[in-house]
């Protein structure tokens, strides 16, 4: 067999694993890094040597960094304490109150990892929907969606978006000026979709206040954590003027996140979810073997008729076809693979990189929206809704969720095709 | 002498091929036993199938042609025949289901 034949049956047991879900998708990575190594030493592809530069060592430990500090800022009880005191705040009056609760998830997934966002705003959710007899059902459905929408906020926002803008230098400058719009248009969507939740009603002003208490947190760890975490975002978003590597600033965040907070690291290094950066690292090496042994330049060569058309209808062209894709697949292996793909496509087109890595990372994380089980956070809401007696089948998410979803990628195909043909993308 | 090494190595790879299939075929019927879950019983089957392709070539880039490739041919088909069977009849299952 040829180097190409090999690597495209391992192409297809990965992708066959990744679609039927038989397998945990870190285990997926591992065994297509060590086929890959195998056979792309074994044929002279790459040495052993090469096999450290192909895991973009760099980016995992940002990722594994990134998880970290959102592990802790987690465990400080910050959102606990956001969400409640806005509560407080807002007092008992259900419209406004699911419009910050779609807020607040918005703002949250955009600093924290989606999946706790939704644990932590599902609770609180539930407490104050019984009490102003609001539907939670139906709000936590939305949040789901929105957790995806936060998603797009900052490069460390969501993995698709960690991988896109390590690889392609895409700054939080560059984040805020291109998606921040965007999110506050989709947000607005959300609210106004919201609209149809029904059962509203004014709650007693006893009961609201004793809900209001919130869990028991160390109040010197919260507010170190939240100053820390605070501080990391303002030196990332200035990286460049720093001149310091995004990784060496996580890193330090981390240390002084331990040294400062009073959180206890075992505790957060056991919550931290593991698998994020060994499927990442183990991608990388497999997507290094594809690219070696020429199989994602045939891909991009049977791509690239497709996308040959004005980038105005180019990149919202892609943006649909990663929804689509990653409504099946988890966003993750969809970036992976499609970035050196979209990258070989744009060099034999012509066209500019730029907008189509835009419309990767919006699509890719809109397009877990579209099915109950594509998103880790939209999965991780369902169960937490069926295991409080909430039964969400597939056909009730389709009709209360779906047509927000669908709502917000087709307006995030108009938002990039505009920008593009503005030339601000 | 070699005839008698020959054969017992063929047993051999032979017995040690239809054990991993049985071990398969076992950890299928466990999983994918239910109607819905055939499409994921066909997609394992081929995956199955692709590794053992895989394996074939792993060995040969290592070994070379040699009567070691024999054996081994011996023992993934030993795995395969009865795995592609299993495809071929879970695909027969799925199709009477639609219809």
């Amino acid at each position: 067999m040829t180097p190409f034949t090999t690597f495209t049956l391992i192409l297809i047991v990965i992708v066959l694993l990744l679609v039927a879900e038989i397998e945990h998708r870190a285990v997926v990575a591992i065994l297509a890094a060590v086929l890959s190594t195998y056979f792309g030493i074994s044929y002279g592809l790459f040495k052993p040597a090469d096999v450290v530069e192909m895991m973009n060592v760099d980016t995992v430990l940002f990722i594994t960094g990134v998880l970290i500090l959102f592990e802790s800022i987690s465990r400080s009880g910050f959102f606990d304490f956001v969400g409640l005191s806005l509560a407080r705040l807002i007092g008992p009056r259900p419209r406004a109150l699911i419009y910050a609760l779609i807020a607040l998830t918005t703002l949250f997934s955009g600093i924290s990892s989606n999946v706790t966002v939704m644990l932590v705003m599902g609770n609180i959710t539930l407490r104050l929907a019984a009490l102003v007899g609001v539907e939670a059902e139906e709000l936590v459905i939305l949040e789901c969606l929105q957790t995806n929408v936060g998603g797009l906020l900052l490069p460390l926002s969501s993995v698709p978006a960690l991988i896109i803008s390590a690889k392609t230098g895409l700054g939080f400058a560059d984040f805020l000026r291109v998606t921040g719009p965007l999110i506050l248009l989709l947000t607005a969507v959300a609210m106004l979709y919201s609209r149809r939740i029904g059962s509203l009603r004014e709650a007693r002003s006893t009961a609201w206040k004793d809900s209001l208490k919130a869990r028991a947190v160390s109040r010197t760890a919260l507010y170190r954590s939240t100053l820390i975490f605070a501080t990391f975002l303002a030196a990332a978003s200035m990286s460049d003027l720093i001149g310091l590597n995004l990784t060496l600033i996580t890193f330090i965040f981390v240390t002084a996140t331990f040294l400062l907070s009073s959180l206890d690291p075992d505790e957060v290094f056991r919550s931290v979810d593991w698998g994020i950066p060994f499927f990442v690292g183990g991608f990388f090496v497999f997507v290094g073997g594809l690219e070696r042994s020429g199989v994602l330049d045939a891909v991009s060569s049977a791509i690239a008729p497709l996308l040959e058309m004005p980038e105005v209808l180019a990149a919202p062209l892609l943006l649909l076809m990663c929804a689509l894709i990653s409504a099946f697949i988890d966003n993750i292996p969809v970036v992976l693979l499609l970035y050196p793909i979209v990258k070989g496509v744009a060099e034999a087109t012509g066209l500019r990189a730029l907008p189509l890595y835009w419309a990767m990372i919006i699509g890719s994380n809109l397009g877990g929206n579209l099915t109950p089980f594509a998103s880790p956070s939209v999965l991780i809401g369902v169960r937490f809704l069926e295991r409080r007696g909430m039964r969400v089948t597939m056909g009730e998410f389709f009709r209360k969720g779906v047509p927000l979803a669908i709502t917000q990628i087709l307006l995030s195909m108009a938002y990039v095709a505009s920008l593009t043909a503005l030339n601000i993308l | 002498m070699a005839y008698w090494l020959l054969t017992i190595s063929a047993a051999l790879a032979f017995s040690i091929g239809y054990y991993a299939y049985t071990c398969i075929k076992r950890k299928f019927d466990e999983e994918y036993s239910g109607a819905s879950l055939l499409p994921k019983r066909l997609i394992h089957g081929v995956v199955y199938v692709i590794f053992l392709v895989l394996l074939h070539e792993a060995v040969k880039l290592k070994l070379g042609s040699s009567p070691l490739e024999a054996l081994m041919l011996l023992a993934v088909a030993a795995i395969g025949v009865p795995l592609l069977v299993d495809i071929v009849v879970t695909s027969y299952k799925l199709l009477r289901g639609r219809k």
